[in-house]
């Protein structure tokens, strides 16, 4: 369609560029190779939109995965483990990575210069969390008081454990979810929630819940292990 | 003072015509008669030629500055393109008059197969107008790999794989038109010799034999029906004719000739400003395999031939078609040298156009579009609509990044992006149950490959659970054996849970 | 015009038979000598010419890395240097196949080429499928054929290992009528 647009304004062209011979003067100015350099602020989004707009969402929202233009996550993530993600990939997840040995072969230049892209675009005033972010700073679960902190916040919207009843948002304790979701991820998901799904984070507000509330790191921990120990369950 | 210049000039020529003779070897053939009716039908043949001249002039100024090495060749280009001056627009001049000339020989081509022209006495300025249409294919081919691009690099790889199919003496073949055993600086170099001496220089032979044929035969009247060729007749007819009704070829049918590559021209001109030179585009590094190859436009439609083609009979297709298709070419005149030659009165040779006309522009239309390739990178740069991942369960959110992950879209597209090998997965779950689009994942099949071992149970289900919820709007939830899996109907409930939430 | 010579001699008046007689035999003995003198001449151009379909191109053994490149359960791109490269080739020598390490210490060596008509697969991990952008030929991690136009999977590298250096045997563009 654009290939026949443009043999037409050639066409069109012809005419213009015969009565305006002065403008041909200018042509050799206009040199086509110079187009071709982008400018090095646009190079990470760039990379972002060839290499993880598929999973992340156009532009850092309203992907599958994790929103990424989340100023708090940034903050609380920090640079360096998130320079280590991008080269990486996350481990037992589905994101390959970028960095040298995976999909997009960046060098650590280029990672560190598209994570920068990113603290810059997407994580003005981000502030990180006072609970640690990952599973390796959390302190260990308990399930028992994870059923009780997942029946009071959890399940007015994800159902409770095994239900055969369709839930709103639908079940966190499907096994096969279960399977293909890591701890870490888990942690994120509550920490953070999915804010352009509706889902809120640790800090609440819950639906459906007459007191407002905010989740320890501690409980957080729980609800992880409460998760795991429902599909150990059903196994 | 302009009398003293025009006894001078006309001294100079007289001079010149008493030493050489070329005005009366000139005049008659500028002045030689064609048909009176020979109007703008005739100007394709004139244009091909000034489209040859515009190819070879540009062509050798190229040469001036393009390094026919395998190391060289593509930053000589560059060079050419960034640095020297005019150097960009030269080469895209040499590239969109190129384009232009095979254009130009295929409208003469058509007219002359559609107006009979070939019939006797012209069966050899026929045949050896067929010989022209391959020299030029043959140019435009080797054209394409003095750019020493990636497109050129694998389109040699394609070549190469075709030749060496021939059975026998395929691999003899192969490495005689690569000059060695692999795609190197010996290719490039003869390719170089071909296009720019071989080819031109038999090019250049052939028109002068198409000429000489012209002015030995002359040009074809517009056929009128009734009006039968008769060899017995024919050309004591035709001079009959052409001695009452003719008018000189300068000025009354040059002028239209003038007219018409003077347009074409400006046109080109403008094109080859507007769009640029084509190419080089990836360097021509067999390690980077990110390569997307494509042949020019000329020969798209042998690339779909190719992708659409059974396997089964590939090979014998391409080794066949071809002779075939060059002997019928070569023969047709002999075949057919008498006779109607209006249109009206060739219902079948009409039919036989037609269809070759439509077959060509389709499969260079398929080729453009390539449905059959993978979009490589549609796995990672295209997202997944947003519309479908709004009130969708854990789960599903889960098989939205399989389908990601596994590069699913690079063969399926959703929401009209992404390869388009496969069916779109938009409205799947309508089309498919449960367990039909497990099997699809698993076993593959209607040239799928087959998941089966690549997924696990859990990705799997995750990838069913998410393509069920692609249905149009309205459409029922087809009845799923199986559906206890499933943890929600996304097209009800969800929408209203996102805004409670938000409350 | 020049082909006056062609006329037989019996229409010329019998006055100047010498010269006839003498470009008769002069004629001859030129085309002989024309015809030695181009024989020997083609010894050189026929054999320039179709030396590349004469020649035995050999393959070589190449030494594409350490095994510990290559590690188990990942198909990894080896690159190597042509053996048969030559001067003007530039980045053209530069060759690339796909390594793929599915047990200790064995491995499969994949030719980039297609089968069909010799485009660049590339390898996708993820779902463990090389794939062809030309045709949309398709493979398993096995290199055994999946789907698209290819009559046949990949072609294999012989290789082998010596002090812990992975080898194959390359030198040739791959292709149908030869085991690579």
């Amino acid at each position: 369609m654009s290939a026949a647009f443009k043999n037409i304004a050639a066409l069109v062209g012809v005419i213009v560029a015969a009565a305006c011979l002065q403008a041909c003067g200018k042509i050799s100015a206009t040199d086509p190779a110079d187009t071709v350099v982008a400018s090095l602020p646009q190079a990470a989004m760039t990379n972002y939109a060839e290499n993880c707009s598929a999973c992340h969402g156009a532009n850092g929202v309203n992907g599958a995965a994790r929103q990424l233009a989340d100023a708090n996550y940034l903050a609380s993530v920090g640079r360096e483990a998130l320079i280590n993600i991008t080269t990486n990939g996350v481990p037992g997840g589905f994101c390959p990575g970028s960095g040298p040995a995976s999909l997009a072969h960046w060098n650590p230049k280029q990672v560190a210069e598209f994570v920068d892209g990113m603290l810059d675009a997407w994580g003005k005033n981000g502030v990180a969390l006072s609970i640690p972010w990952s599973v390796k700073l959390a302190p260990a679960g308990n399930a028992s008081n994870g059923q009780a902190v997942y029946a009071a916040t959890c399940q007015s919207c994800h159902g409770a454990p095994g239900a055969t009843v369709a839930s709103a948002s639908g079940s966190v304790t499907d096994p096969n979810y279960l399977r293909l979701i890591t701890d870490q991820g888990l942690r994120s998901a509550i920490l953070f929630g999915r804010p352009e799904r509706g889902m809120p984070g640790w800090s609440g507000p819950f639906p459906h819940q007459a007191v407002d509330r905010k989740l320890s790191s501690q409980e957080i921990s729980d609800v992880v292990v409460f998760l795991r120990s429902t599909a150990s369950q059903k196994q | 003072m302009f009398r003293t210049i025009k006894n001078m000039v006309g001294g100079l020529l007289g001079w010149t015509e008493s030493r050489s003779g070329v005005i009366t070897f000139v005049q008659p053939i500028l002045t030689h008669r064609v048909p009176r009716d020979a109007k703008w039908w005739y100007v394709f043949g004139s244009a091909s030629l000034m489209f040859f001249s515009i190819q070879v002039i540009t062509g050798i100024l190229l040469a001036t500055m393009y390094v026919p090495s395998a190391a060289e060749a593509y930053s000589s280009l560059q060079y050419i393109d960034q640095q020297v001056p005019f150097g960009w627009m030269l080469r895209a001049l040499h590239a969109w008059s190129s384009n232009a000339m095979i254009l130009m020989v295929v409208i003469h081509m058509s007219q002359v197969f559609l107006h009979a022209s070939f019939k006797f006495p012209r069966e050899l300025m026929w045949m050896v107008g067929v010989l022209l249409l391959f020299c030029t294919l043959a140019l435009a081919f080797t054209g394409q790999i003095m750019r020493w691009d990636q497109d050129a690099y694998w389109g040699l790889g394609i070549g190469a794989a075709i030749v060496d199919r021939v059975p026998m003496l395929g691999n003899q073949m192969r490495n005689v038109m690569l000059g060695g055993p692999y795609i190197g600086g010996a290719t490039l170099s003869r390719f170089f010799a071909l296009h720019v001496f071989v080819l031109p220089g038999l090019t250049i032979g052939l028109i002068g034999a198409h000429m000489a044929l012209i002015l030995k035969n002359g040009i074809s009247e517009m056929p009128k029906p009734g009006m039968v060729v008769d060899p017995k007749t024919y050309v004591a007819e035709y001079e009959e004719r052409i001695k009452k009704t003719g008018v000189a070829f300068m000025p009354d049918a040059a002028q239209r000739d003038m007219v018409f590559c003077g347009l074409m021209l400006i046109i080109v001109g403008f094109l080859a400003w507007y769009l640029g030179p084509v190419g080089p585009n990836g360097i021509p590094n067999p390690t980077i395999i990110d390569a997307n190859p494509r042949p020019d436009y000329a020969f798209l439609w042998i690339f779909t031939a190719m992708a659409l083609m059974p396997p089964q009979i590939e090979t014998a297709v391409l080794l066949i078609a071809p002779p075939i298709v060059v002997l019928f070419l070569l023969g047709l005149p002999l075949i057919s040298n008498r006779g109607e030659r209006a249109p009206s009165r060739r219902p079948g040779a009409v039919v036989v156009y037609v269809l070759t006309a439509t077959a060509l522009g389709t499969l260079t239309w398929l080729g453009v579009v390539s449905a059959w390739s993978p979009v490589m990178d549609a796995w990672t740069s295209l997202p997944t609509p947003v519309k479908y991942l709004v009130g969708r369960t854990p789960l599903e959110m889960q098989g939205a990044l399989v389908i990601q992950h596994s590069q699913c879209r690079n063969c399926h597209s959703l929401g009209g992006e992404g390869g388009l090998r496969g069916p779109n997965l938009d409205n799947v779950g309508s089309r498919k149950s449960w367990d039909q689009l497990v099997r699809q994942v698993q076993q593959g099949g209607g040239n799928m490959p087959a998941y089966g071992k690549n997924l696990s149970s859990a990705e799997t289900t995750a990838v069913v659970a998410f393509m069920t919820t692609l249905r149009n709007a309205g459409a029922p939830e087809s009845t799923i054996p199986g559906a206890m899996e499933r943890q929600s109907s996304p097209d009800q409930a969800p929408k209203a849970v996102v805004g409670d939430v938000g409350q | 015009m020049s082909c006056d010579c062609s006329n037989t001699p019996s229409d010329q008046p019998a006055q100047t038979p010498p010269p006839n007689a003498r470009r008769g035999f002069m004629l001859k003995f030129g085309i002989g000598l024309m015809g030695i003198g181009g024989a020997i001449a083609s010894i050189p151009i026929i054999g320039y010419a179709i030396t590349p379909a004469l020649k035995k191109y050999k393959n070589s053994w190449i030494d594409l890395g350490g095994t510990e490149d290559f590690p188990e359960g990942e198909t990894r791109l080896g690159k190597f240097t042509n053996p048969n490269a030559a001067p003007t080739d530039g980045e053209s020598a530069e060759q690339a196949v796909w390594v793929r390490s599915y047990k200790p210490a064995q491995f499969q060596v994949f030719a980039v080429n297609c089968a069909h008509l010799g485009c660049p697969v590339k390898w996708f991990q993820q779902s463990k499928l090389f794939m062809c952008p030309c045709h949309g030929g398709v493979y398993y991690e096995d290199g055994s054929h999946a789907s698209g136009p290819p009559p046949r999977g990949l072609f294999e590298y012989k290789w082998k290992i010596v002090d812990g250096r992975l080898l194959i045997d390359a030198g040739r563009l791959p292709g149908l009528e030869q085991s690579v």
